[in-house]
């Protein structure tokens, strides 16, 4: 079953892809980030110090200790524990949120390219209407509508944020699909499926690639702004951004409270923009001459 | 039975947009590219359509693969109109009918290795029956224009331009084709790789019965390559005969003018004085009157300014259009 030549021709490519990132930094960086929030998500319960809910009110707002190595927030709960669980809902916002709006954005992106006429009006009407409401007020119909949950927070989040993706795809695809190698693919007898998927896809990717690596962090902190209405996760469940709330309160008396929880989001950010970054470089075979 | 007969080809470029131009109402514009072009290549022929940038060369060639469709006219391959196949109708005409793309490197997928390219046609019409032998196939049309085996690793841009208009070349022979549409396959590549891109089409040619449109505006070139010349100007042929014919007894006076400027440069070397044509290329949104030709052409007179000639036979074979031979 694998013994084709095109299964060697990905496996040449990739391990080409693979070679290139060896080499990059920037791969390692983010890469490793990535690595540390991932695992974190999914071993929780086992790396966790202390029981992210077990409230302490006489240890409320310590700083860092042996017992408590990044101290404890108002309520005497064991911050880092509290971090570590938070990976969890920020996982599943940013990537989830990033993937309902990359797909959908390719799909109406590439429709609206690629079919013109009416069909075009209507799609660039949609992702009007979405940008012309500001985001905030969309976000909030829509939650008082379907009720807050993790789900629904994750779907309007991908569907507020998707316009962007529509756009770009949609103004990479009418540049790209008058290149002449499309020409070319036409001249042979490629049917529009062809020509997307191997022709144009793959060179506009490398846009969208950049751009959801930068929108990573907005959706947390969006989830943060959320959670903070009460529109996000539920108490007791904890975020990021649901922790970056309740510590700005105590900025004079804890300052250290909020510093975690805003390097967790930057760190995350850094993360999945540099290996995002990396990749694109990896993927683009103009910008590795000498490998 | 011409391989190819194009019949009254005409392809308008029409942009009625902008509210401005609406309300001063003044109808769309319409850019004539190609006006009623009519010829027929025979099998293994090859005809050359020269002119001026902006004449309409690259729109014939696109319209004769149906690349885009033509405002009126019609193309008839094999006796078959083109312009009414199906989808399996087309298809099959897509794997007979080649085209080699102006641009040698632009015209390659920049994520494509070599290897892609060139087999690309064979998976586009399901012509692998065993995969793994694929590289041999691809190295064999490698070897065909040229190239050794280490090239179908590389990507397009590893390529120099003599490389990668080979490679284009290849791809293009993958399916054995009958007609392949040339368009200007030797622009961008400096006198040494031209030569040999040239040979290597001639020899093609003769080994594989492969009959050409070539469209160039080089017109060494076009003595070297081809049996059949057909001069264009603003959308229109204005002449079309045998290569001899045209180089050595050209009766259009923009013929004429073209083909003088190849002369002045041919004697041993000496630069002579040659005519050159005055003005510009008249734009073929509002082409003249006539003749379009006429207010750039030394021996027109007062029929040539309202009357448009037709194209007629001059000899033999030799069709013109000009009122000096009617």
């Amino acid at each position: 079953m694998f013994k084709s030549q095109k299964f060697f021709r990905f496996q040449k490519k990739s391990a080409r892809v693979i070679k290139i990132m060896k080499k990059d930094y920037k791969a390692y960086l983010g890469g490793s980030v990535i690595m540390l929030i991932l695992i974190s998500a999914i071993f929780a319960p086992l790396i966790a110090p202390a029981d992210p809910y077990k409230t302490n009110v006489t240890k409320r707002l310590e700083g860092p200790s042996l017992q408590n190595l990044l101290g404890t927030d108002s309520l005497g709960r064991d911050i880092l524990s509290r971090l570590i669980y938070a990976a969890r809902p920020a996982v599943l916002v940013s990537f989830g949120g990033i993937i309902i709006s990359v797909i959908i954005g390719i799909i109406l992106g590439l429709l609206a390219a690629y079919v013109g006429g009416i069909l075009e009006s209507i799609i660039l009407f949609i992702f009007d209407v979405i940008r012309a409401f500001p985001p905030i007020i969309l976000i909030l119909v829509l939650l008082s509508i379907i009720g807050p949950s993790l789900l629904s927070v994750i779907v309007i989040l991908g569907v507020t944020i998707m316009p962007r993706y529509g756009r770009v795809v949609r103004a990479e695809t009418l540049s790209e699909k008058e290149e002449d190698f499309v020409e070319a693919a036409r001249s042979l007898g490629a049917d529009n499926s062809r020509i997307i998927f191997k022709h144009i896809l793959p060179n506009i990717f490398a846009s969208v690639l950049v751009l959801s690596g930068m929108d990573m962090a907005s959706m947390i902190m969006w989830e943060a702004g959320l959670s903070f209405l009460g529109l996000g996760l539920q108490p007791p469940l904890s975020s990021w951004g649901v922790m970056l709330q309740e510590s700005y309160q105590y900025i004079q008396t804890a300052p250290l409270m909020i510093l975690w929880p805003a390097l967790a989001i930057m760190l995350t950010m850094l993360g999945f923009s540099t290996f995002a970054e990396s990749l694109r470089v990896a993927l683009n075979p103009k910008l590795n001459q000498e490998v | 039975m011409a391989l190819v007969e194009v019949k009254n080809l005409k392809k308008y470029f029409v942009n009625n947009d902008g509210l401005l131009y609406k309300l001063a109402n003044k109808g769309p514009i319409k850019v004539k590219a190609v006006d009623d072009v009519s010829f027929k290549i025979e099998k293994e022929d090859t005809l050359a359509v020269v002119g001026e940038s902006g004449c309409g060369k690259t729109t014939v060639a696109r319209s004769v693969l149906r690349l885009i469709e033509p405002t009126a006219g019609e193309i008839l391959y094999k006796g078959r109109s083109i312009n009414n196949f199906n989808k399996q109708e087309l298809k099959a005409f897509r794997e007979d009918a080649q085209m080699i793309l102006q641009d040698p490197r632009s015209s390659l997928n920049p994520r494509f290795i070599v290897e892609e390219i060139v087999s690309e046609p064979l998976y586009i019409h399901d012509q692998i029956k065993d995969d793994l032998n694929l590289l041999d196939r691809v190295w064999e049309l490698l070897d065909l224009v040229g190239l050794s085996k280490r090239y179908s690793e590389l990507f397009p841009h590893e390529l120099s331009g003599g490389q990668a208009r080979r490679v284009g070349i290849a791809r293009a022979l993958a399916l054995q084709p009958e007609f392949i549409v040339c368009d200007e396959p030797t622009s961008g590549l400096d006198i040494s790789i031209m030569s040999a891109v040239l040979n290597l089409m001639k020899k093609l040619q003769q080994e594989y019965q492969l009959t050409y449109l070539w469209i160039s505006h080089n017109l060494h070139e076009v003595r070297y390559i081809s049996n059949k010349v057909a001069v264009m100007y603003l959308g229109k042929i204005v002449e079309i005969t045998d290569t001899d014919t045209i180089f050595n007894n050209s009766v259009h006076p923009y013929t004429e003018a073209l083909f003088s400027s190849l002369r002045g440069i041919n004697d041993n070397w000496n630069y002579q004085e040659h005519e050159i044509i005055e003005g510009e290329v008249p734009s073929p949104i509002n082409p003249p009157a006539g003749c379009s030709f006429h207010p750039r052409c030394k021996y027109s007179f007062d029929k040539c300014k309202k009357v448009e000639p037709e194209l007629k036979e001059v000899e033999i074979g030799h069709l013109a259009a000009c009122h000096l031979y009617n």
